[in-house]
């Protein structure tokens, strides 16, 4: 009932695809754990209307889907005169997404420090970035990990919407193919297969960090 | 107006909302004079300490540390300001303080907690830091865990690790917060034998505690705090011999009867 041979002969679209996935997904993650940081750093701080800020963008890309932030970014940018191509489009809209839920996870980290931690680091004359960067970071990065691979492993299953902009990674390869070949079946399901290879090896990743980590 | 003090406090007062917990406190430690404050839980003697190096801001008052006063400016009109973060460290570069958790930092190693102020407030070289750091650890009978995490010691090795770690940065005055409260009771020795060699060697320290026979013995003065206010203060013979206050007398003697 199903010939899995009619996808061999598209194999590299398909790899080429999860390859623009993948690349799409780490550019996000990365881009967006940078941001998250100074998110986290901004609605934690002492500045109110920072705070407030941050807070407000979390509420956005937390609150609305995906699919509605892609197509802002992707059609009312250009409206206001800003126009990016659609993978760079993609990977903005997976950062912006991104960095409001990495925020909230390094802001979680933050609550779990215990105090006097802090509190000796003051003591002994360290300046308040030098506690952030050398005490807090740190451990909340760590402690935080699993939550991060996570975050991960959303955003490349995420990344699936980033189709509906014409980009063209695995989820609208397999939806090319799948219209010209009729064979919608074999093709989702090794879209599927692959998505799935790909979020393990970052599951295994993340492991393997936790586990340095925890050694070092 | 030079006075030998090392810490003078002066009619000091603090307040969590509406409740006061110091209610105007004045004392005088001189240098290399140890102070033992001791009293019921309630008492304010760990936010007393506390307001000594600015972890916790006093409300009113003075508290100076070789003269100098300690979180606040005070202005040509006769008002006080708050001080910078910045200003406020540097003036008490010659405190340090050990707390009754003892404060780790769980993801450097034993080496590293102690090194790492070294590096950071003094600007000394990775590498010299790390052998000052060992020296130090050396010093309070730990050289062996440099390497070891944290969280592989014992509560009294790791109060150890932060008294190696506060007398890294060579301070004058050292405050204990209660600095055996959290240890196993085997433990309490090991601890009490190192602030023991301190004073030996002439530092100036308070100490927060309830170690009652430990007070008497290394303290050269005893603080007794009720309710925010100091009941009784002398040397050790009168304070735990002869106890002129009421509540002092109970303290000692509720104290006594949980030792049988």
């Amino acid at each position: 009932m199903f010939d899995f041979s009619v996808i061999l002969p598209h194999w590299p679209q398909l790899l080429a695809g999860l390859g623009v996935c993948f690349g799409v997904s780490m550019a996000a993650i990365v881009l967006g754990f940078v941001f998250g940081w100074a998110i986290c750093l901004g609605s934690v701080g002492p500045l109110r209307a920072l705070s407030l800020a941050c807070r407000l963008y979390v509420s956005f890309f937390r609150g609305t889907p995906l699919l509605v932030q892609l197509t802002l970014v992707f059609y009312a940018l250009p409206a206001l005169g800003i126009s990016l191509p659609p993978l760079l489009a993609a990977v903005v809209a997976l950062t912006l997404n991104t960095s409001a839920f990495q925020g909230e996870i390094l802001r979680a980290g933050f609550r779990l420090l215990p105090r006097g931690q802090m509190e000796a680091a003051r003591d002994l004359g360290l300046s308040r970035w030098q506690v952030l960067r050398h005490i807090q970071m740190p451990q909340v990065f760590r402690s935080m990990l699993p939550a991060l691979t996570n975050e991960t492993i959303d955003i490349i299953k995420n990344s699936a919407l980033v189709s509906a902009v014409a980009v063209t990674e695995l989820m609208r390869t397999a939806q090319v193919l799948a219209s010209t070949t009729y064979r919608p079946i074999e093709f989702f399901v090794s879209a599927g297969l692959l998505y799935l290879l790909l979020t393990l090896f970052v599951a295994r990743c993340g492991r393997w960090l936790e586990s340095r980590l925890r050694a070092a | 107006m030079s006075s030998p003090l090392a810490i003078q406090l002066r009619n000091v007062r603090k307040s969590y909302g509406s409740h006061e917990v110091i209610k105007g406190i004045s004392l005088d430690v001189a240098p290399r004079e140890v102070v033992t404050i001791i009293g019921g839980s309630g008492s304010g003697k760990s936010t007393l300490l506390r307001c000594m190096n600015f972890l916790e801001e006093y409300d009113s008052g003075e508290i100076l540390i070789d003269n100098q006063l300690i979180g606040y400016g005070i202005r040509v009109t006769g008002d006080y300001h708050r001080l910078p973060g910045r200003i406020v460290r540097d003036s008490l570069r010659d405190v340090c303080m050990v707390f009754q958790q003892f404060n780790l930092w769980p993801h450097l190693p034993v080496i590293d907690n102690v090194a790492l102020p070294l590096r950071l407030v003094k600007d000394i070289p990775v590498a010299e830091a790390r052998e000052r750091a060992r020296a130090q650890l050396e010093h309070v009978g730990l050289a062996h865990k440099a390497d070891a995490w944290p969280g592989q010691l014992s509560g009294g090795q790791q109060q150890r690790v932060a008294i190696a770690r506060a007398l890294a940065m060579q301070p004058r005055i050292m405050l204990f917060d209660e600095p055996t409260s959290a240890l196993d009771p085997e433990l309490v020795g090991e601890v009490l034998n190192v602030i023991r060699t301190l004073s030996d060697e002439g530092m100036t320290m308070v100490i927060v505690t309830h170690e009652m026979g430990f007070a008497a013995k290394v303290s050269d003065k005893v603080v007794f705090l009720a309710d925010g206010l100091i009941e009784e203060q002398g040397p050790p013979e009168q304070i735990f011999a002869a106890p002129q206050s009421p509540r002092l007398r109970q303290f000692l003697n509720t104290w006594r009867e949980r030792q049988n």
